[in-house]
């Protein structure tokens, strides 16, 4: 018998669909030996993390709720990720957002008919901004937007510290780290009876179908397809490197900061400590496992999140540490990141004169 | 090599091959773009598994699963794309490939290396640094790599694409002493006079089977060998007639000065002129200043000072895309650098220069036009591909090649800048890019042809610039002598 990689002639959606599954079907016995571990029955594990992610009304919306942050931070780094840029910052953008909405609901003073959208443009805004100058860094200078953008997420994450426990902390909060609650007209309305926060929402799906044609079918994402595979040929067609860099990490750090905004105008309805467990960094992994693509990532979005909410509900009722959680993702990542290579090759079984491929 | 089969996934790349080399002999290996020539030397090499036959070395029946395994018979492989680290000394590269233990005998190998220089008159400074060398000694360095391991047969994969003729004078004088000392050469190639005049035997392939086997250089002339191995004969014979003198300057360039990547001058205050209805070849050695050059006119590196004037209008560190604008085409010397996005499709890296104007309403691309323009090209280029859809990086070296040509030359330029356009194409599609040029001179359009391949510059040229160390040398007018050229090349100004 012979086992021999091949490439593939045409790398089509099904396949790339039928590994990323693959991938993560293959994953779960590594993750069951954790779980063994902790003297847990993987089987019962798994089942009891799809029913409380997916099995319930409540279970469900709860994955909707967090899919609005992740799928947002996701849809704009895929934008990102497809010309080659690679923004670890969607956390400190949507950590600047939360505090752009939070300045504008309790400190502006604007008209209430308007608070909302202000919030919005801020959040968007100053996540944009907050993206803008790793951005200009990279394309004038050359400098790694991976360390730059890690770096301030630590910045905007102590400037969160500094508000809520400093100059904003809340009067009425008992001493709590966080600010006093926004105004009824600055909080997003939710779907009756859940916490999802239907502006949100809206954003996420509008924001997402608008990359999705743009990225397929226009001149910008074309362009922005070349500068990713090769930026000397996007220079030498006339295509500005320079100028694609920044608008793909606008168009990031503003989503990331928009999914700020929902957090604290939709969620917690003010500014708190720790007001994102991470959405920003979770967010890569469905930018990859939707292969780049926004329309997979929402959906992979959707199904991380209800990974996240189901593991919550064993870390209750089966007591395993949260941490378990981040070792749960860690582990798709890294499976669904090798697989990759079988997305583009095929292997070759040779049994005896029969070949196999798969 | 007995019965050979080879089967890609869309394509039988070999089918049947039956290939014969003696000992003591120089074996010339000719074929068009795939037709499976470097297929059938990587299985050799070990590289690939046949699907079917049987490799004989030395009456012995073996395999060869890898190319560890295929020098430890002595078979050694030189190829195109050379294997060696830039910022390692030459002998460190050589200790690199020949060691196997922990410990590094440099001494050693130095003195078996010096010895191996001087048996076969291949010399080179072994305390430089691999980025510091030219091509052509590049190759000596991965020569002698194999050498050292006791070759028996080395195959040489388009070994002068990469050379100026002088170096390929050495080259063959070189080759020329190995098989006298028994050793067996085979060499991969597209340039019919080096087959004719360099080998003692001459093996042809076309679309994955032989043509020709064992053809005594003697008995063969050059248009035998062109008509196996396109098939037929060729259609188009350049010439240079069709000029109109004086016609009205189109590429203006006044004491152009350029650095190169370190920051050396190397472009060195050059004047030129190329006229509507003309092409203007740039002959010299590789690293000369060509490539600064090229690159400075098509606004991909900055001018120092100087002037670039395209039909009258000042371009001196215009944006890429503004010389576009003007209809300026260019055909990059490499191809995998600039030439193409090889995650892209066919379909895509076809309307890299047009998508703005031709292939899109507004934001939108139309995708259905592009289809139907790259089908078109893919057609008339005769370019090999399994879809228009399917990624560049499927695509073998000559039809990428094919690829830029037929891209560029869709945008119908009135100025093409070409850098060894034909570089890594067989006789038939070198043929037909020669013919489009032609067909763009009777137009009105210009070439500025800058080219390594002397018979391509003299062919096609109305006149020839020489370049040395970043100046022009020489000016030839038609009717020029390649010996004359060559020399140019090599000692600058007569």
């Amino acid at each position: 018998m012979e086992i021999r990689l091949e490439r593939r002639p045409t790398v089509s959606r099904r396949i790339n669909i039928s590994v990323r599954i693959l991938a993560i079907l293959f994953s779960l016995p590594f993750i069951g030996l954790l779980f063994a571990a902790y003297g847990v029955n993987p089987v019962d594990a798994y089942l009891r993390i799809f029913t409380g992610g997916f099995g319930s009304l409540y279970g469900f919306s709860e994955t909707i709720v967090k899919t609005l942050p992740i799928g947002l931070c996701a849809v704009g780094l895929t934008f990102a990720y497809k010309a080659r840029v690679l923004n670890i910052g969607a956390e400190g953008q949507l950590i600047m957002g939360s505090i752009a909405a939070t300045w504008v609901a309790l400190y502006s003073g604007l008209p209430q008919s308007v608070i909302t959208i202000i919030m919005l443009l801020a959040g968007f805004t100053i996540g944009a901004l907050w993206a803008l100058l790793p951005a200009v860094l990279k394309s004038e200078l050359n400098i790694n937007e991976v360390i730059v953008t890690l770096m301030m997420n630590y910045i905007s994450l102590k400037l969160l510290d500094y508000a809520v426990t400093g100059p904003w902390r809340g009067l009425t909060q008992w001493g709590f780290p966080q600010t006093d609650p926004f105004p009824s007209y600055a909080r997003f309305p939710v779907i009756g009876g859940t916490r999802i926060h239907y502006y949100t929402l809206a954003l996420l799906l509008v924001s997402t179908l608008i990359l999705y044609v743009l990225m397929k079918r226009t001149k910008i994402g074309y362009e922005i397809r070349i500068v990713g595979s090769n930026p000397e040929a996007a220079k030498y067609a006339g295509i500005s490197v320079n100028r694609n860099i920044l608008l793909v990490m606008l168009v990031s750090g503003g989503l990331a900061g928009i999914a700020g905004v929902g957090e604290a105008a939709g969620i917690h309805g003010r500014l708190i400590r720790g007001i994102s467990p991470g959405y920003g960094y979770t967010a890569i992994i469905p930018a990859w496992l939707g292969g780049l693509d926004p329309l997979g990532t929402i959906v992979a979005s959707f199904f991380i999140s209800g990974l996240m909410v189901g593991s919550d509900a064993i870390q209750v009722s089966l007591r395993l540490p949260s941490s378990l959680v981040y070792v749960f993702n860690g582990v798709i990542l890294l499976f669904i990141v090798s697989s990759e290579v079988l997305a583009r090759y095929r292997i070759l079984f040779k049994i005896g004169g029969r070949k196999i491929w798969i | 090599m007995r019965g050979i089969v080879k089967r890609f996934p869309t394509v039988v790349a070999l089918n049947n091959v039956d290939f014969r080399v003696r000992q003591g002999e120089i074996h010339a290996l000719l074929g068009e773009n795939g037709a499976g020539k470097t297929t059938l030397m990587r299985i050799l090499y070990g590289m690939y598994k046949p699907d079917a036959g049987e490799i004989i070395v030395e009456g012995r029946r073996v395999i060869i699963g890898s190319p560890r395994d295929a020098l430890k018979m002595g078979i050694g492989m030189v190829h195109q794309h050379f294997m060696l680290v830039d910022k390692l000394t030459v002998l460190e590269n050589i200790a690199l490939f020949v060691e196997e233990g922990f410990r590094i005998g440099f001494d050693r190998i130095r003195s078996r290396v010096e010895e191996l220089s001087k048996t076969y008159g291949l010399k080179i400074d072994l305390d430089a640094k691999i980025w510091q060398l030219s091509a052509g000694e590049q190759q000596k360095v991965e020569i002698v790599k194999t050498l050292y391991r006791n070759v028996k047969l080395l195959i040489l994969d388009e070994p002068t694409s990469v050379l100026t003729p002088v170096e390929s004078e050495e080259l063959f004088k070189s080759l020329r002493k190995m098989v006298e000392t028994g050793k067996s050469i085979i060499l991969i190639t597209h340039r019919l006079n080096e087959a004719l005049m360099a080998s003692d035997s001459i093996t042809v392939l076309r679309k994955g089977r032989v043509v020709a086997a064992e053809v005594k250089p003697r008995e063969a002339s050059r248009l035998d060998l062109v008509n196996m191995i396109v098939g037929r004969p060729l259609e188009f014979r350049p010439s240079v007639d069709s000029f109109k003198k004086n016609g009205k300057p189109v590429l203006e360039v006044e004491n152009l000065r350029v650095l190169d990547d370190k920051g050396l001058v190397a472009v060195k205050d050059v004047s030129f002129i190329l006229r509507e209805g003309e092409i203007l070849g740039v002959a010299g050695v590789a690293g000369n200043g060509q490539r600064e050059l090229v690159e400075a006119l098509t606004g991909l590196r900055k001018v120092e000072k100087g002037i670039v004037k395209i039909m009258g209008v000042n371009v001196t560190n215009a944006s890429p895309k503004n010389i576009i604008r003007l209809g300026v085409a260019h055909i990059p010397e490499d191809r995998f650098r600039y030439g193409v996005a090889p995650d892209l499709s066919v379909a895509e890296n076809m309307v890299m220069k047009l998508y703005g104007e031709k292939f899109s309403r507004k934001i939108f691309i139309d995708s259905e036009a592009i289809r139907k323009e790259t089908e078109k090209l893919v057609q008339e280029f005769e370019i090999v591909t399994p879809s228009v859809n399917a990624p560049v990086s499927l695509l073998s070296g000559g039809n990428i090649q094919k690829l830029i040509v037929a891209r560029e030359l869709s945008i119908n330029p009135k100025i093409l800048i070409a850098s060894n356009p034909t570089s890594g194409l067989d006789v038939a599609s070198t043929n037909y890019v020669h013919w489009v040029f032609h067909r763009l001179r009777e137009a009105g359009g210009s070439v500025l042809l800058v080219s390594e391949d002397l018979d391509e510059v003299l062919a096609l040229s109305n006149r020839i610039l020489v370049m040395k160390e970043g100046k022009i040398v020489r000016e030839f007018g038609e009717g020029a002598s390649i010996s004359e050229v060559g020399l140019a090349m090599t000692v600058g100004a007569a």
